[in-house]
């Protein structure tokens, strides 16, 4: 609007100037016709000197409003007539004129002033003198002006009408346009969309065209934020730091990765690449500053190896590569590069370095003699320091023999059948002969693994001296033989003595035994058929033999019993105590017929035992149990089970006169007694058999007693195991 | 004394034991109907009709033979065992009195088909009660077996 406004009044302007020029030009032409007229008029009145006739020639310019005055003077300048439209006064001094015929006019004090030279037959006659006012001229300025200030005033209101409406449809879209566009420049907001405007002109299609573009950038935007995440993502989990080095300003930006590397919080590296070197070993700090200065041929840097120290003092192993950009004048600008950590791959070239080391160590100082030898050649290639002691040749000697050197001729062929087999990578073989180079012959096992020694295809063999061993073992299996031989003899003789104890024992039995028979029998016979004819004292004394007749009987067949339990091998089987207990019980009942006795039998296990034996066992307890509770009445024998630190115990208790614990090592003796005889019988054999089965079975015997208060035995009989199983059963 | 007699054959070496044992039989009668053998051999003699008893017959066996184990030249178990061992002979009642309980004996007097088994108690009384009860057990309480079971 002001530029239109301008340009009207410009345009108005121009007019005005020109109107006024074409104006002035005008008045003169037409102020230069009326001297003209007058002049022309005027000539003859000059001539005749008649002042008269030219002041009426003059007045004629009444009709002509806007002249003032008009004056002619003569050539020399006096004025000779005058007019004046407004009264009277002096003619005006006739400007300076230059003479001859050319009209003059100029403009001064709002009036126009012409001087015309009036000629006549080539000479001056007189000089006319015209002033007219502006009056004209001005009025048609007024109303050029006039027309202008309308003209602009109308151009400006209808201006102001278009653009308030443009304002709507054109303006504020593209103000809100460049709004948006503003936005998306400073915040880097790709999100934000230009409203659309309706309608299909050419706003709404820059609208879209711009939003559409906006989407695009979005879209490029956010694939560039996932590559770039992903690129972090993969330069941080590679350990690979990004770096960028501003040569001429010295800052330097890390990448999110390097820090870590550095050992670095993310965030507090200053930029400056000074910082940097101070994090570098101080050994390495020259090589890193050379480094980043020294660029190849095709403005690379040279890949480099460094350690970095952490503020804590640890230290990284660092790889670093970069690469040279240069300005557009072919200066160095920038580095950029890349660092990562080679901790790792540096421990373990040392580990390798160290296993190497000891490897070599393990092989030259180890003290089993090894070597390696070449598969094809079968030439020694390597041996150890071992082997030279051990073999007695040189190291040099060694490594100038082959395999078969070191054998006895007639092995050669079982080495090379050996050798001809298919190899194992790892083989065990032996035993070989070997001869020393002193010509003994050791014999020794072989390790062997197959390897790539220097790169021929080679054996690594450990060779194991087992001669002695050998010896050894050769000496354990005489010595074993001999062994068994005596074993086999003494078994022999231990058989040999048994059966002679067999036989023995059965003579015992069968002739022992007749002849107590025969003395028992003719002694009852000679008190039965010839009572009469012995005394009172004879009988007596028959009696006694009988008595003792009896005794001897008892204590045989005691013994004989012993022997056996001793002898015979157990016949074991699963059996009920209470049955054995019941069968020993309704015997000892029938035999003493005359007892009154209270039995307490509990529930008794079934144990694993030999049952023949296990009875001899309760007829001996509970038989004794009888007899020495003879005084009591009644007598009470208990039959029980109870648990004896852990393991299962049988036990006989009774009531009878029971024996001092004093006596109690002696009890289970042969032939010890604790009471005598005439007021308890027995033979002192009876418990000595019941510990011997007892021991067969494992188990062991003891008993508790206080005299004339009763006596306990007590017998463990089967292992735990078989409580436990019975509990399950 | 006539081959229908003979109903007990006591075969003992021991002359001492022969006289207790025949002591005890008389007391009831049944000692003048026994043939006393020294030894296996004569025992088997006497059973299998030969030699010095080669007139006897098969059909009239002893109701009853009381063997001794330990014996001169054949023992207890081989006249036992020839005896069960024959069809002529094994239905013959035999009951081992002897010294010895020795368990291998009874188990293979057992097993070789011994009718009874008894060790001579060493106390007399207990001995002659044992051979009386034996005596009238098997001679008048027990049923012979018949004539038939000897034919093989």
């Amino acid at each position: 609007m002001l530029v239109s406004g301008a340009a009207l009044l410009l345009a108005s302007g121009a007019f005005i100037a020109y109107e006024t020029v074409l104006h002035r030009h005008t008045m003169v032409l037409d102020l230069s016709v009326q001297a003209q007229m007058i002049g022309t008029n005027c000539v003859s009145a000059v001539l005749f000197d008649d002042p008269r006739s030219a002041e009426n020639t003059l007045a004629a310019l009444r009709a002509a409003s806007h002249v003032t005055s008009a004056w002619i003077y003569t050539p020399d300048g006096k004025p000779f007539a005058g007019y004046q439209r407004d009264g009277n006064s002096a003619p005006p001094k006739l400007p300076p004129f230059s003479g001859g015929s050319a009209e003059t006019h100029h403009f001064k004090n709002g009036q126009l002033a012409l001087v015309h030279p009036v000629t006549f037959q080539q000479k001056l006659t007189a000089i006319v003198y015209i002033q007219s006012d502006l009056l004209g001229l001005y009025q048609r300025l007024e109303t050029f002006i006039g027309i202008g200030v309308g003209v602009m005033l109308a151009s400006l209101l209808a201006a102001f009408l278009v653009s308030s409406i443009s304002r709507r449809a054109i303006a504020k879209p593209i103000q809100e346009l460049s709004e948006t566009a503003r936005r998306v420049s400073r915040d880097k907001d790709y999100a934000v969309r230009a409203t659309p405007t309706e309608g299909s002109d050419e706003i709404a299609t820059l609208i879209d065209t711009f939003n559409g573009m906006l989407a695009q950038i979005q879209e490029r935007d956010d694939a560039l934020h996932k590559a770039q995440e992903q690129l972090n993502l993969a330069l941080m989990s590679a350990a690979i730091g990004t770096w960028n080095l501003d040569i001429a300003r010295q800052v330097m930006t890390w990448g999110d990765s390097m820090p870590l590397l550095f050992g670095l919080k993310p965030g507090t590296f200053s930029g400056k690449p000074e910082d940097v070197l101070r994090l570098v070993h101080a050994e390495d700090r020259d090589g890193v500053a050379k480094w980043m200065t020294e660029y190849r041929s095709d403005d690379t840097l040279l890949e480099t190896e460094f350690r970095a120290i952490s503020p804590e003092g640890t230290i990284h192993f660092l790889g670093g590569r970069g690469k040279l950009h240069r300005d557009t004048a072919g200066q160095p600008a920038r580095l950029t590069g890349v660092c990562w950590d080679i901790t790792e791959r540096k421990r373990a070239e040392e580990a390798l370095r160290e296993s190497e080391l000891s490897f070599r160590l393990l092989f030259a100082g180890n003290p089993v003699p090894m070597w390696v030898y070449d598969l094809e050649s079968l030439e020694f290639m390597e041996v150890n320091d071992a082997a030279v002691s051990h073999y007695g040749y040189s190291r040099e000697e060694f490594l100038s023999m082959r395999l078969a050197d070191i054998r006895p001729a007639e092995d050669v062929k079982l080495l090379y059948e050996k050798l001809g087999r298919e190899r194992k990578i790892l083989d065990e073989s032996g035993p070989w002969r070997h001869r020393l180079k002193d010509g003994r012959i050791i014999r020794v096992q072989t390790t062997s693994h197959l390897l790539t020694w220097n790169g021929r295809q080679s054996s690594l063999v450990v060779v194991q001296d087992i001669s002695l061993r050998l010896r050894v073992e050769e000496e354990i299996r005489q010595l074993n033989s001999e062994l068994e031989q005596r074993v086999a003899e003494r078994t022999r003789q231990l058989e040999a003595s048994n059966k002679e104890l067999e036989a023995f024992t059965y003579s015992v039995s069968h002739d022992l035994r007749a002849p107590l028979r025969h003395v028992d029998g003719f002694s009852k016979l000679l008190v039965e058929e010839h009572r009469a004819e012995l005394s009172a004292d004879a009988l007596d004394y028959v009696a006694t033999i009988r008595d003792s007749v009896v005794q001897m009987g008892t204590l045989i067949d005691d013994l004989l019993n012993l022997g056996r339990v001793g002898r015979k091998p157990l016949v074991m089987e699963v059996a009920g105590l209470n049955s054995l207990v019941d069968e020993v019980r309704r015997d000892l009942m029938r035999a003493n017929p005359d007892r009154e006795i209270e039995w307490k039998v509990d529930t008794l296990p079934f144990v694993e035992c030999d049952p023949g034996l296990m009875k001899q066992v309760f007829v001996n307890l509970l038989t004794n149990a009888v007899k020495f509770t003879r005084p009591r009445k009644p007598a009470i024998i208990a039959v029980g089970v109870t648990d004896q630190d852990g393991a299962r115990a049988i036990f006989v208790r009774d009531n009878g006169v029971g024996f001092s614990m004093k006596y109690a090592n002696k009890l289970f003796g042969v032939f010890q007694r604790l009471h005598r005889s005439e007021d308890f019988e027995g033979t002192g054999v009876g418990l000595a058999t019941v510990q011997r089965i007892i021991n067969k079975h494992g188990g062991r015997v003891w008993a508790q007693a206080e005299l004339d208060k009763g006596a306990t035995f007590y017998f463990t009989v089967g292992s735990p195991e078989d409580t436990a199983a019975e509990k399950r059963a | 004394m006539s081959q229908e007699e003979m109903q007990i054959l006591l075969v003992e070496d021991n002359p001492k034991d022969v006289k207790l044992t025949l002591h005890a039989l008389h007391e009831d009668h049944l000692a003048n109907t026994i043939q006393v053998a020294r030894d296996g051999e004569e025992a088997l003699d006497f059973l299998f009709c030969r030699g010095q008893f080669s007139h006897r017959r098969f059909d009239h066996p002893p109701r009853l033979v009381l063997l001794d184990l330990k014996l001169p030249k054949t023992d207890g178990l081989e006249v036992l065992r020839a005896v069960k061992g024959d069809p002529r002979t094994h239905a013959i009642p035999i009951v081992i009195l002897t010294s010895s309980r020795e368990e291998s004996d009874l188990v293979e007097s057992y097993k070789l088909g011994v009718n009874a088994y008894i060790q001579k108690p060493v106390e007399f009384d207990s001995f002659r009660q044992a051979v009386k009860q034996l005596g009238l057990f098997w001679l008048v309480v027990n049923e012979p077996p018949p004539a038939r079971s000897f034919n093989p």
